[in-house]
C-alpha cells in the first residue's frame, strides 16, 4: 500500500472522501518527507509547518463530518514562490522582492483554498522565473540541471513531497522542468487560468503553469484554477468545462501530428531516435500519425518570443533596475537591459508577427487531435550553470496555444525523457484525452531511483 | 535602425545606446546579449508584415 507521500492528488483526494485518510495524516507525511530530502534537494524555500497542520485539522473536522470544500479537500499543493500568499514572503527568487509579503492571495491560490486545498508552502523558483540557475538539484543526478524556472516546484513533486505545485512559464518555464524531472507538466491556453497576483516576467507571454505526475491530475488540477478573472485584463471569458468528463471522451486512439522538419535536427540522436520509437508504440497502439509542416511564421517564432520577453520584462522592472541593478542576476539583468534597447516599433513588429504566428499553428495542430514533440532537444544537461534549453516549448507560449508534457522514458544516462502534445485553444480536455490516452498506451511512470 | 541594416550595424546602434546608458564597461559586459538581441531584431525585420495585420497582445 502506497505512503501517503506517494499518493497523487486524485488518489489523496479520493481517499480523503472515502475517510480511509486524514488531511493530517497526509501532510504530516509531507512535511516529514521535506524534512527527510530537503537537505539534499533544495526544492523549498518557505514552508509554515504550523499553519499547515492547523488548515489540515480544520479540513480533517469538515471530511469527518462528510463536508466537502471541492475537488481538493484536505490536499495539500505547492506554489512557485512567485504566486502572491497573504501574509507569506514572495521573493521570487530574488534580493529586489526579498522582503516582499502580498497582503492578497493570487487568484489561482484563492482558488486552491477555496477547493479545499491547503498551502504546502512555496518552492524554490530562478531569479523573477528567468534563466539564472536556482539552488535546486535534480533528484535524478545531482550533477544535471533541474531545469527551470519552475525548478522547486518540479523537484518538489518528482521527489513525492507534493503531489501538485503551481509553476509559471513564459519560454519553457514550466514543461522543460517536467521533462527533466520525469513528471506531468501542463500549460494552458493563455487566459485560461488566471495570472493575477502572480510576479511577472512578460505580460503577454506569462502562463500558470501545472506540475504534477499524472494527467489525471493535471485534468483536476486545472478544473480548479480555470476560469475568467477580471483583475487580469488577459484573462479569457471562455466557459469552464468538465475538463475530466472531456478527457474521458477519448476512448479511441488519436489523430496525432508529428513534425520531423526541425525538430529532428534539433533533438540528439538519442531524443530524436526515442521520439520515433514512441511514435512506433503509440501506431501500435491503434494512433494515426500524420507528418505535418510547420508554417514559415516558425522561422521567426523565437526571435520573436525573446523580443517580446525582454521588453516586457524591462517594462516591469525599469524602477527597480534605475536604483538596484546590481541586485540582479546577471542572465536576468541582461534581458532586461536588452529590452530597453529595443525600439517600439520593433516590438511591435514581434507582437504582429506573433499573431501570425498564433493563426498559423491554430491551422496546423487543427488537422489532427494533438501534435506531438520531444518536449525537450537533449535530456536534463550535466550543467547546474544553465536551466537549460526552451526552444521546443517557448513557441507553443508565444503562440498562446495548451501544451502538456508526459514522461516517456530515460537515457541512456539514466535521466528522464518526456514527448509534448500541443492542442487547439481552449480544447484543453480534447488535449488532455490525447495524453492520457498515450500516458496509458506508453506505461510509464517515473521516480528518481533515491527519492522513490 | 534602418529597414536594411545588417546585423552587425545593428548591433553597432544597440552597442552605442548601451554606452549611453550604462558606461562602456557594462556595454563590452553585454557584448554576447547585443549580438543575440542584433539577431532577432534582424530576424523580425526580414520579414513582410501584411499592412493589416494587428498586434496580438492578449491573444
Amino acid at each position: 500500500m502506497a505512503k501517503p507521500h506517494e499518493l497523487t492528488v486524485s488518489q489523496a483526494a479520493q481517499q480523503i472522501r472515502d475517510k480511509s485518510l486524514s488531511p493530517v495524516e497526509l501532510a504530516q507525511s509531507l512535511l516529514d518527507r521535506i524534512e527527510n530530502t530537503d537537505k539534499d534537494l533544495q526544492a523549498w524555500v518557505t514552508i509554515d509547518r504550523e499553519e499547515v497542520l492547523s488548515n489540515a485539522k480544520e479540513l480533517e473536522a469538515e471530511a469527518k463530518l462528510g463536508k466537502s470544500r471541492g475537488l481538493l479537500h484536505g490536499v495539500p499543493v505547492g506554489l512557485k514562490d512567485i504566486f502572491y500568499t497573504a501574509g507569506m514572503k514572495t521573493a521570487a527568487g530574488s534580493k529586489v522582492y526579498a522582503d516582499f509579503v502580498p497582503d492578497f492571495d493570487a487568484t489561482s491560490v484563492a482558488k486552491i483554498k477555496a477547493a479545499g486545498g491547503i498551502i504546502l508552502g512555496k518552492a524554490v523558483t530562478t531569479e523573477f522565473a528567468t534563466s539564472d540557475p536556482s539552488p535546486t538539484y535534480n533528484p535524478w543526478n545531482f550533477e544535471h540541471t533541474p531545469g527551470g524556472s519552475s525548478s522547486g516546484s518540479s523537484v518538489a513533486v518528482a521527489s513525492r513531497t507534493v503531489g501538485a505545485a503551481l509553476g509559471s512559464q513564459t519560454g519553457g518555464s514550466t514543461c522543460r522542468p517536467a521533462a527533466y524531472n520525469g513528471i506531468v507538466g501542463l500549460k494552458a491556453t493563455y487566459g485560461r487560468i488566471s495570472r493575477y497576483g502572480v510576479v511577472p516576467v512578460s505580460w503577454s507571454l506569462d502562463h500558470v503553469g501545472i506540475l504534477v505526475r499524472t494527467v489525471d491530475d493535471a485534468a483536476l488540477m486545472l478544473q480548479v484554477m480555470s476560469g475568467e478573472d477580471a483583475n487580469d485584463p488577459g484573462s479569457a471569458s471562455q466557459p469552464v468545462p468538465d475538463f475530466l468528463e472531456q478527457m474521458a471522451r477519448r476512448s479511441t486512439p488519436p489523430r496525432i501530428g508529428v513534425v520531423s522538419q526541425y525538430y529532428s535536427e534539433t533533438s540528439t540522436p538519442e531524443v530524436w531516435a526515442h521520439t520515433q520509437e514512441v511514435v512506433r508504440k503509440l501506431a501500435g497502439a491503434g494512433a494515426e500519425v500524420v507528418e505535418l509542416g510547420l508554417p514559415d511564421s516558425f522561422n521567426t517564432a523565437h526571435s520573436v518570443q525573446r523580443i517580446v520577453m525582454n521588453v516586457e520584462c524591462a517594462s516591469f522592472h525599469e524602477q527597480f533596475h534605475a536604483t538596484q541593478a546590481e541586485k540582479y542576476g546577471p542572465r536576468v539583468r541582461a534581458g532586461m537591459e536588452m529590452g530597453m534597447l529595443i525600439p517600439a516599433t520593433k516590438y511591435l513588429q514581434a507582437q504582429r508577427l506573433r499573431r501570425q504566428f498564433r493563426q498559423d499553428m491554430v491551422r496546423m495542430v487543427g488537422q489532427v487531435d494533438a501534435v506531438m514533440t520531444p518536449t525537450t532537444p537533449a535530456p536534463a544537461p550535466k550543467d547546474r550553470n544553465t536551466t537549460g534549453d526552451a526552444s521546443f516549448q517557448s513557441p507553443w507560449t508565444s503562440c498562446g496555444l495548451p501544451t502538456v508534457t508526459i514522461p516517456s522514458g530515460l537515457s541512456k544516462d539514466g535521466m528522464p525523457l518526456g514527448v509534448q502534445f500541443g492542442g487547439l485553444p481552449f480544447e484543453e480536455g480534447s488535449l488532455l484525452g490525447v495524453a492520457k490516452w498515450c500516458e496509458t498506451v506508453l506505461g510509464v511512470q517515473l521516480s528518481p531511483p533515491n527519492y522513490s | 535602425m534602418k529597414p536594411n541594416d545588417s546585423v552587425q550595424e545593428i548591433a553597432q546602434e544597440l552597442r552605442a545606446q548601451a554606452v549611453r546608458l550604462w558606461g562602456e564597461q557594462r556595454a563590452a559586459e553585454l557584448e554576447p546579449s547585443l549580438q543575440q538581441t542584433a539577431q532577432q531584431l534582424w530576424d523580425v525585420g526580414q520579414v513582410t508584415i501584411q499592412p493589416d495585420l494587428e498586434p496580438g497582445f492578449y491573444q
